[in-house]
């Protein structure tokens, strides 16, 4: 047994698409806010700034379902047993190996991503009541573009509250010697922070990748512009 | 066989409440605020057709931004006592912090009053420059005085 950190110690976990995503989404929800609240009043990057992050969700949906293994919900996505029992062991102190997103964190992905959907789709119907109107505000009544701007404006506060989580997750991981945050970068972990005998991902071709980021973009483009046929 | 009668008054009664809410608001003051900012956010509307849609109206640019200085001039006593009451995005801080409110407004004023003056000109970057600056202090206010 060798304590050097050579590369071959270190095995694939998530992919390039995967970590694109999530930097993308990083910077994407960071210039969201900035945007708002110190930007141009006619909000056009907010809401450039909004497609992209429509489209980002849009992929990373796609790539729930046809991407490599620890990027698939299917694999991450655990029903309530494994969730509870992961949480008693946190609770105990446990230091629990997993390979993707652990049991609660699954469920934490699909929060986040859940509202930040909710925030991109609002905010197309929402008003500022100044000047500036989501594309697909005149679908709806005042009343409920009224509603859909203010269920836009708290969705932040929802999303912050779900991003603390997520650091703090990320916090005690690391608290335990275990770094979550490099594998985001360079895809690769330490094999003693994985379970025993965890095979390396087989990573998707990034043709595929790059064809479900046009998809998503074909889709996000169609929502919006469809109602205006 | 009383229980389902009970169960339908008080369906009934709750969708009447629900109804109630839905109809119009009644508060005079809140009435005809909300009319006043309408009238205002319609001229920054038509103002932002003209100045960046590319509706060619030059020379109404003027007329709307005179009507949204005029608009905050006939805004009479828009926050009375009581008018907190009915639908309204209006905070409480309205009528603890009357003395932000003041400078808020002093703001949005004043920044109409140099949107009258761009459009006076002929320099479109100057009237833009101003439209958005009265953008802005329009959202300054909302983000310090309104519900969100």
């Amino acid at each position: 047994m060798t304590t050097s950190a050579r590369s071959d110690d270190r095995v694939a976990v998530w992919d390039l698409p995967t970590r694109l995503f999530h930097w993308g989404l990083v910077l994407l929800v960071i210039s969201a806010v900035l945007s708002r609240n110190w930007g141009d009043s006619l909000l056009v990057w907010h809401m450039i700034n909004g497609y992209a992050l429509l489209v980002l969700l849009v992929f990373r949906i796609l790539w729930g379902i046809v991407g490599s293994s620890t990027a698939r919900f299917s694999s991450f996505v655990c029903g309530p047993g494994a969730v509870i029992a992961y949480l008693r062991g946190a609770l105990r102190g446990e230091h629990q190996l997993s390979v993707g997103h652990n049991p609660a964190g699954g469920w934490s992905v699909l929060a986040m991503l859940a509202v930040l959907t909710l925030q991109g789709v609002t905010g197309l119907f929402a008003s500022d009541d100044i000047l500036v109107k989501g594309p697909l505000a005149f679908l709806v009544s005042e009343r409920s573009v009224a509603l859909l701007s203010t269920l836009h404006r708290w969705g932040i506060l929802l999303l912050l509250g779900l991003v603390m989580f997520h650091l703090g997750a990320i916090a005690l991981y690391l608290s335990k010697g275990d770094n979550l945050i490099l594998p985001m970068i360079t895809g690769r972990k330490q094999r003693a922070q994985l379970p025993p005998n965890t095979p390396a991902i087989t990573p998707r071709s990034h043709g595929l990748a790059l064809a479900m980021l046009a998809l998503a973009a074909l889709l996000v483009w169609l929502g919006i512009a469809f109602w205006k046929w | 066989m009383k229980k389902p009668i009970l169960a339908l008054v008080l369906a009934s009664m709750a969708a009447g409440t629900t109804l109630a809410a839905l109809a119009d608001e009644t508060n005079p003051a809140i009435v005809h605020r909300q009319g006043i900012y309408k009238t205002m956010a319609g001229h920054m509307t038509a103002m932002k057709s003209i100045l960046f849609l590319g509706f060619e109206a030059p020379q109404d640019l003027s007329f709307h931004a005179q009507g949204i200085l005029d608009s905050f001039m006939h805004m009479g006593n828009s926050y009375p006592p009581g008018s907190d009451k009915g639908e309204t995005k209006a905070k409480p801080e309205i009528w603890s912090q009357p003395e932000k409110v003041k400078q808020r407004a002093m703001d949005a004023v004043g920044a109409a009053k140099d949107l009258v003056a761009a459009t006076s000109g002929s320099d479109k970057k100057v009237m833009v420059t101003a439209f958005k600056t009265m953008g802005e202090k329009c959202k300054a206010c909302h983000d310090d005085f309104r519900k969100e």
